[in-house]
């Protein structure tokens, strides 16, 4: 793994839900790392605590229900689960951003692009009136929208989803954050608007060296777009490690399943493999691994059971939370 | 197959849509104290021969036993076998119990021992110990008469209420499930009865009518429909493009199944809530119609009409006015919170879980 | 009649327009060509894969071909009977034939309705079995969906996503159908859940001889599960060849274009990928010429004049494709 310098860090984080029907733990003792220039890609089905744990950072969790409930986040030297709200503001949109799934909702209707666009550059940015708009255009201009002053005068509804997915990374990249958070960015699109979206964040990330966390369900998504990933089950972190070794060599089987059971193109029509069950409720989460019971090693083991792996790192940079990935046992003995 | 089944898991109470939305209804502290109330009137409202009558309700009398309130209950309800009749000498209008029966003989007396049509000697007599609440300009007492114009209320509440929402989900229904002309047309007539000044229409017609409860009922529920009408077709609409309206087409299910069955249960939602604001705005109407002198007519008891002539004796009887405000006030109060609740219960949290 | 037998669904020349209404009660303003000349055929026991992106008219052809959308113009034949033109009492027992699978598992069932009544409403609509013989049926149908029959019972919400599409599925299966439309039926699903529900589909079809219609915009999806596919795009059908042709030997620049857009789970340095310029035109407004055209990386002037239509390509007879410059 290159040293281009740890960016921001999550250490231990738990989040927890008070709902009506008892306390969920949505996230479970998380630990991310984001590089500079790099993309950290947190892969997960619903339910699993991802989102939760990209909100967490910029520290959007409602609350209540929600509730930071232990961890850290250290960006830039500084804890930002203890700074005060102010200084979170500070923080939000200016050095860390972040762009939602749903471009439908996640703009104002009523405001035209370009105003939503000057309203994040005039709150972070010494800029006004002239001077804003300009740089709100040069922003339109660099996502890739053609004709960026008429379009800066229009309306969210007057736009496709695409090109509002566009105007949101306009948005979130108009102050050059050194992070970006990407929830889930092209679930709601085409494919081959999907396609054009990941090559501008790709661009954007080698122009500015940004950092991304991309948050995704999408294997494929993941694989062509970067550079380590984290696999999340259930609110914990199941297996982490550099693209190309987690798709050449799965440690987790819940990885594991996950590769086996995408269709491929291209390949023959045999029967897919499947994870069997599903994903378990987060008022109910099994005893032990929160896995086991769909594992086909774990579902008969009484250690799988009863005990929860923790998360180690069984080789260089290769983290894995399963009593029977290689090198587990022994970087428990080692201990 | 030879996946593993799906096991069923930790099995869980089977949870229907109206149970829940009934505890979080209990949950929600003043819907509940809404409904404790509103289960009190109810209560009273039925068993008010019980409660306030001249007769008691068990008593030994030359030897015999009988049990003449209990009888009214039952003739008064309509209910139980019409040869349940009370027993003479207490089918008769001039018996009066209390003086006749003996002393020493066991009886069982209602809570307010006097009818709500009695006249005594003490008219005008603020409340003391033999009249709770006072008399009236009649010597009528006043709770007695106070318990029986619960009845009024209650009855007008729900049967107005329940004449409305009967047209105003029928002509819903139609207008949010066929559309086109027939919408545009009933629409119309909707805005069009929207726009009349209701109070004044029904005044009008009330002129005309004899003015009895039952022509209030009908009339307020002829009027009252709109507000249903429209939260039905709205309820329609959205709910003709669910999925599983159309998967229910697919199947060859016919159109009045479908609008019964799939997508009128799916839609009471709104429409309870706008019902339960509605017995609120009915009660008051009646109210304001027995107290203007359309409504219920004296002696029958209503709270309206109690009210009035509370009003014009203002000057030497003023505790009469509290009672029926006090009621009115608190009965509207209450099917207010209960629409409150309701309408927090089913919106949108359980659409989430639904 | 015709070759009965051979091709279960035909469709002919299919359109659906939807006309915008402007003003209080003032007719069209123009259509909005959901569907624009659609012609296709499935063979029984076989499935047709459609793919395209969102507003390519996919969703609208299934519908249509239920006739649950009007159809404009064109002809669905099922079985050698012209489904437009049945009686609604005729075509209350097509219906029995022709079912569909929805996309969104969480509206597509009736909240209010316990699933064993779900299931087997159209058991007691259609009067096929009562009382206990129809509650066998429907604990049958549950087992056979991989669901167990203690959940006759419960309502919809207390099920997950993919078990809820189990339920869809098995009230689509309650008819005995030979036909079924599954609109993206697992598109809304977590990823580990869409093999199940794959899975069960194809051994569905195996054991009850069923013909689909696949509609999907994942192509990974498609090609696994269909024999034929065709691509539609703005309402037209742009390409048609089996699975392993379209993948192996497309021959309309769209097809090449989505190929390449989708992302392929192996990490590897970024392939030569075709990048689509611009967004999909509003059908409403299609592009004169080939609809395609102005996203083209391949045209020519001809494009932007001419409609192409659907023709041979690659000399094979299965292989249709509708453009001037590919051959």
């Amino acid at each position: 793994m290159s040293e281009n310098g740890l960016l921001l860090a999550i250490k231990n984080l738990r989040v927890v839900f008070y709902t009506e029907a008892g306390q969920v733990r949505a996230v479970d003792g998380v630990g991310l790392d984001i590089q500079q220039a790099r993309t950290l890609a947190l892969v997960g089905e619903s339910g699993c605590g991802k989102s939760v744990t990209a909100l967490s950072i910029l520290r959007l969790i409602p609350d209540p229900p929600g509730r930071i409930a232990g961890g850290e986040i250290i960006f830039k030297g500084r804890n930002l689960l203890q700074l005060a709200e102010s200084q979170m503001r500070n923080i939000r949109g200016n050095d860390i951003a972040m762009i939602f799934q749903e471009p439908m909702t996640s703009l104002n209707p009523i405001y035209t692009l370009g105003e939503q666009i000057v309203e994040v550059i005039k709150l972070h940015q010494r800029l006004k009136g002239r001077p804003a708009w300009e740089h709100a255009i040069e922003m339109l201009r660099l996502v890739g929208i053609a004709e960026p002053e008429q379009r800066a005068r229009q309306y969210p509804h007057q736009m496709s989803g695409g090109m509002r997915q566009r105007v949101m990374i306009a948005m979130a990249l108009s102050c050059s954050p050194a992070v970006l958070i990407a929830d889930e960015p092209t679930t709601a699109l085409d494919v081959t608007i999907q396609a054009q979206i990941m090559d501008l964040l790709k661009e954007l990330q080698q122009r500015n060296q940004m950092s991304i966390m991309l948050i995704t369900h999408d294997l494929a998504v993941v694989a062509e777009n970067a550079d380590d990933v984290a696999v999340m089950y259930a609110s914990k972190i199941a297996e982490k490690a550099a693209v190309r070794d987690i798709f050449a060599e799965p440690l987790h089987p819940y990885t594991q399943g996950l590769l086996r059971s995408l269709p491929r193109l291209g390949g023959k029509r045999r029967r897919l493999e499947v994870i069997p069950g599903s994903v378990p409720d987060p008022l109910h989460f099994p005893t032990g691994c929160k896995f086991h019971p769909r594992c086909p090693i774990g579902h008969a083991d009484p250690r799988c059971q009863q005990v929860e792996p923790g998360l180690l790192e069984v080789q260089p940079n290769r983290w894995a939370a399963c009593w029977y990935a290689p090198g587990y046992e022994d970087k428990i003995n080692e201990k | 197959m030879t996946e593993r089944l799906q096991k069923a898991k930790k099995p869980r109470h089977s949870e229907n849509y109206w149970l829940n939305v009934w505890s979080r209804v209990r949950r929600n502290r003043r819907g509940f104290t809404g409904l404790c109330f509103v289960g009190f009137m109810l209560l009273v409202a039925l068993f008010s021969p019980l409660l306030a009558t001249n007769q008691p309700i068990v008593c030994k009398y030359q030897g015999k036993w009988y049990f003449p309130a209990v009888v009214e209950l039952f003739q008064s309800r309509g209910t139980g076998p019409h040869w349940i009749n009370k027993s003479p000498p207490f089918n008769l209008p001039q018996f009066d119990a209390k003086h006749q029966l003996d002393p020493q003989a066991f009886a069982i007396w209602p809570l307010i021992p006097y009818s709500e049509y009695e006249q005594t000697a003490n008219f005008l007599s603020p409340p003391n110990r033999w009249h709770w609440l006072g008399t009236d300009e009649l010597g009528r007492d006043l709770a007695a008469r106070m318990i029986h114009g619960t009845v009024v209320s209650v009855k007008v509440g729900f049967v107005s209420m329940g004449i409305a929402a009967l047209i105003g989900i029928a002509v819903g229904a139609l207008a949010g499930y066929w559309g086109g002309w027939v919408d545009i047309i009933i629409s119309r007539i909707i805005e069009i009865v929207i726009c009349f000044p209701v109070f004044f229409l029904i005044l009008a017609i009330m002129v005309w009518l004899e003015p009895n409860i039952i022509n209030v009922m009908i009339v307020i529920g002829l009027t009252r429909w709109t507000s249903i009408a429209r939260y039905a077709r709205g309820e329609f609409i959205r709910i003709k493009g669910q999925d599983y309206v159309i998967a229910a087409r697919a199947l060859g299910i016919g159109h009045l199944r479908i609008m019964f069955r799939h997508i009128l249960p799916n839609s009471l939602a709104p429409v309870m809530v706008s019902i339960t604001f509605g017995i609120a705005s009915a009660i008051l109407l009646e109210a304001g119609l027995s107290w203007l002198g359309f409504g219920v007519q004296p002696p029958s008891p209503s709270w309206g009409n109690i009210l009035r002539t509370a009003y014009d004796s203002l000057g030497v009887a003023a505790y009469m006015v509290y009672p029926p405000c006090v009621a009115i006030f608190l009965a509207v109060l209450s099917y207010n919170l209960v629409g409150d609740a309701l309408r927090d219960a089913i919106d949108p949290r359980l659409r989430k879980a639904a | 009649m015709t070759d009965n037998g051979k091709y279960l669904l035909e469709v002919e020349g299919l359109r659906t327009y939807f006309p915008l209404r402007k003003g209080l009660l003032k007719k069209t303003a123009g259509y909005v060509k959901a569907v624009d000349g659609v012609s296709f055929k499935i063979a029984s026991g076989q499935t047709l894969g459609l793919v395209g992106e969102s507003g390519c008219g996919k969703t609208t052809i299934g519908r249509t071909i239920l006739k649950l959308i009007p159809a404009t113009q064109g002809k669905v034949r099922f079985a050698g009977q012209d489904v437009f033109e049945l009686t609604s009492r005729k075509l209350r027992q097509l219906r029995r034939n022709m079912q569909l699978i929805f996309q969104d598992p969480f509206g597509s069932l009736n909240p209010r309705m316990t699933i064993g009544n779900i299931i087997g409403e159209s058991l007691k609509v259609h009067k096929i079995t009562q009382g206990s013989a129809r509650r066998a049926r429907v604990e049958e149908l549950l087992e056979k969906v991989g669901l167990s029959a203690g959940y006759i019972s419960r309502y919809p919400h207390e099920f997950s996503g993919g078990q809820r599409q189990r339920i869809g599925i098995a009230r689509a299966l309650a008819l005995n159908p030979k036909f079924i439309v599954c609109d993206e039926p697992v598109s809304a699903l977590d990823v580990s859940i869409q093999s199940q529900i794959i899975n069960l589909l194809m051994d569905l079809q195996e054991e009850m001889a069923l013909t689909y219609l696949f509609i999907a915009h994942d192509l990974a999806v498609v090609e696994h599960i269909s024999d034929y596919v065709a691509v539609m795009y703005l309402g037209k059908i742009v390409e048609y060849a089996s699975a392993d042709e379209l993948y192996a030997n497309s021959r309309h620049p769209y097809t090449m274009a989505l190929l390449s857009a989708i992302p392929k789970p192996i990490p590897s340095r970024k392939s030569e990928r075709i990048v689509l310029k611009g967004e999909v035109p509003s059908p409403v407004n299609p592009p004169t010429g080939c609809p395609f055209h102005p996203r083209c990386h391949m045209r020519i002037a001809r494009c932007g004049r001419d409609i192409p239509q659907l023709e041979q390509k690659a000399g094979n007879p299965d292989h249709l494709a509708s453009c001037w410059v590919t051959k």
